[in-house]
């Protein structure tokens, strides 16, 4: 968590560092203060500065842990340590799984699905997917939910708010 | 006199049409449709009255202007509906609502709080109304008087309020989210010098980034994510003994007694805030929670459920859409986006608010003071009847509806402008909506900060020509220096109460 939460920061300190450049290069007609770069350079140096705040207290916080581990325990009490670190590694497997099956699916719906067919057979295609693989529903209620949803979303933004449907 | 007695006859006669069944009907069918775009993820009440604009033109002036009024004051209740229940803000005026609706729903009281709110939004919007009755030319007085200077930290005091509102413990990351927030709003063509700023090349940036894609993004598409692979976290508690209407309607009156305090003070803020030109009910719901918050007996409370919380910010947003048409009335100067749309809508049907549209059509005026009053009443009505109802539907296990709010968010992303660009934003901001959560950096700030982006910009480089490039007017004129100081204090004193409480525990 450390660890990632460090790169996230290392980003952002070269992402918000890029910006401030790139505001300070915007042409000022008149003086700097009415120029358009002026508003983003001051956002820019003030988030710099927060992302130094945000590095010192990771680094604070790794700090402490470091200390905290080397404090002295018991058997038991490393054991556990030990065994509910073993389950939230397994949360977290699941977690990170099941996120990344509902990512591919709103990319492939959004990407491939939406472009290649008309938005209520995508939207369609999409629900049952989704609905297969997440919900215990019985297989046949899927179908009707996410048949009558497709079918109802696509009359209400044609007929009723005459709009045109995603493609 | 005579002109006196003669306005008061005509007020008569436009409040008792306000009464024929078509006008009835129109109410209640534009007040639903308000609702209903509302409580959808991304459609906004700005978005339905600028569609209901070019629909209205052929109805006579007074059912167009009745059906404006209802979709907008509909419009922003309903964002508390998805608040509540799907911990979603149907508009950006309902992101605090979330804040301590959603730990209600999870406590098995989404149904008391969505009637709770019902009756505070209806009861907030009134005594907005009172206000623009009685105080309408000294608000409009003041609002003149606030120049660049205070705009510029009136916009800052409500992103960082938020910050410090929404951060659990750190409050840099919550300034870090907002300060974001106002980088994402210079994206585009600047508006003082067309200078296109942040844009790459990427022809499609050149319009900005639009708000309502990456607020469907962060909030949205970031909480399907998080509800799908945590399906745990999600899980609504089941109470054994459900209350019927009847007994919500009657505890979110004698919550009325018990949180009056918190009902008054966030309508005369939701009220004051909806009279700034500018502004309007988003930064209301903000600024009211905060006050709620800094001034409740029970702090911890909020974020966890609290009553005060979700009373302050729904009465304060729905008293600010009162508040908007003082400036609009007596200055033509719309208070926010949704009001400057309304206003399009009273030209385009011959009218011209101003300073002289009290004595031009004394009758306009007491039409819409009534049809505000009406429109808010048959609001509460149809809100308790529509809440037991929605809440029901929303008790679908997660596996079904949040597939489902993947659609009405690509739908909501979509309708803005028609363009496949902004649902490619609204999956970016997912995205980065899911990191954040991760590092529990809070999303609402960088909302708020898209939202006063532009407020905020503008008038920091105009306060700065008209100032002659200096900065001290920033901080020497009166509203503004009152403005830095009830800032600096709102952000330094919990921070310093809280490192008193760590050094006592200690």
């Amino acid at each position: 968590m450390i660890i990632s939460e460090l790169v996230a920061c290392l980003l952002c300190l070269s992402g918000f560092c890029f910006l401030l450049v790139n505001s300070l290069r915007m042409p000022y007609p008149q003086t700097f203060w009415d120029s358009p770069g002026a508003f983003p350079m001051i956002i820019s140096i003030i988030l710099i500065l927060i992302c130094f705040v945000w590095l010192f207290d990771i680094l604070s916080q790794q700090k402490k842990k470091k200390k905290g581990f080397y404090s002295g325990r018991g058997e038991m009490e490393n054991q556990a340590i030990g065994e509910q670190k073993q389950n939230e590694a397994l949360k977290k497997k699941r977690e990170r799984r099941q996120f990344i099956i509902i990512s591919i699916l709103v990319i492939a719906y959004l990407m491939v699905l939406m472009p290649l067919l008309p938005f209520p057979i995508a939207t369609f295609i999409f629900l049952t997917a989704c609905f297969l693989i997440f919900s215990k529903t019985k297989w046949w209620k899927l179908l009707i939910i996410s048949g009558s949803f497709s079918l109802a979303i696509y009359l209400i933004f044609i007929y009723v708010l005459r709009l045109p449907m995603p493609r | 006199m005579i002109r006196r007695k003669h306005m008061i006859n005509e007020g008569i006669i436009t409040f008792v049409s306000l009464f024929s069944p078509t006008t009835l009907l129109l109410m209640v069918a534009g007040t639903f449709l308000g609702i209903v775009v509302g409580a959808l993820p991304g459609l906004t009440a700005t978005m339905a009255v600028s569609l209901l604009v070019s629909l209205t033109y052929g109805m006579k002036s007074a059912d167009a202007l009745i059906m404006l009024l209802s979709v907008y004051l509909g419009g922003i209740y309903g964002g508390s509906r998805s608040a509540i229940l799907l911990n979603i803000p149907g508009t950006p005026s309902s992101a605090a609502t979330s804040l301590d609706g959603w730990p209600l729903n999870l406590k098995g009281q989404g149904k008391l709080a969505g009637i709770t709110v019902t009756t505070f939004s209806a009861l907030g919007g009134v005594f907005g109304l009172v206000m623009l009755v009685i105080a309408c030319p000294p608000l409009a007085e003041l609002a003149l008087k606030i120049g660049y200077w205070e705009y510029f930290w009136l916009a800052l005091m409500g992103i960082l309020l938020s910050a410090s509102i929404t951060s659990e413990a750190k409050i840099y990351k919550g300034i870090l989210s907002g300060m974001f927030g106002l980088l994402i709003s210079s994206v585009g063509i600047d508006a003082i010098h067309g200078y296109p700023r942040f844009v790459f090349g990427y022809q499609k940036l050149m319009g900005g980034i639009n708000l309502v894609p990456a607020m469907i993004g962060l909030f949205g598409i970031a909480e399907v994510f998080s509800a799908l692979t945590n399906q745990e976290s999600h899980n609504i508690l089941e109470r054994k003994t459900e209350e019927t209407i009847l007994m919500a309607i009657k505890h979110s009156f004698r919550q009325l007694k018990e949180y009056f305090r918190v009902f008054s003070i966030s309508s005369i803020i939701g009220t004051l805030i909806g009279a700034l030109p500018g502004t309007g009910p988003d930064i209301a719901s903000w600024v009211a929670y905060g006050t709620a918050k800094r001034t409740s007996k029970h702090k911890e409370e909020f974020g966890n459920g609290s009553w005060e919380g979700i009373i302050s910010s729904e009465t304060a947003n729905n008293a600010a859409t009162s508040g908007v048409f003082i400036p609009l009335l007596t200055m033509g100067i719309p208070g926010d986006a949704v009001s400057a749309v309304i206003m399009g809508g009273m030209q385009l049907h011959g009218y011209r608010p101003g300073p002289t549209f009290f004595y031009d059509s004394p009758g306009l005026v007491y039409f819409m003071v009534g049809a505000l009053l009406l429109v808010n009443i048959v609001m509460w009505i149809e809100g308790v009847a529509i809440t037991p109802i929605i809440a029901k539907i929303l008790k679908a296990p997660v596996g079904i509806i949040m597939p489902i709010v993947v659609v009405l968010c690509v739908v909501g992303a979509y309708t803005i402008n028609l363009l496949k660009f902004d649902i490619i934003i609204m999956l970016l901001f997912g995205f980065l909506g899911m990191v954040m959560r991760r590092f529990k950096i809070p999303a609402a700030p960088m909302t708020l900060g898209i939202i006063l982006g532009p407020l905020t910009d503008l008038s920091f480089r105009r306060g700065m020509m008209a100032g002659q490039f200096s900065m001290l007017p920033f901080f020497t004129r009166p509203i503004s220096l009152f403005l830095v100081v009830a800032l600096a204090m709102a952000l330094i004193l919990p921070q310093f109460k809280k490192m008193r409480q760590t050094k006592r525990n200690i």
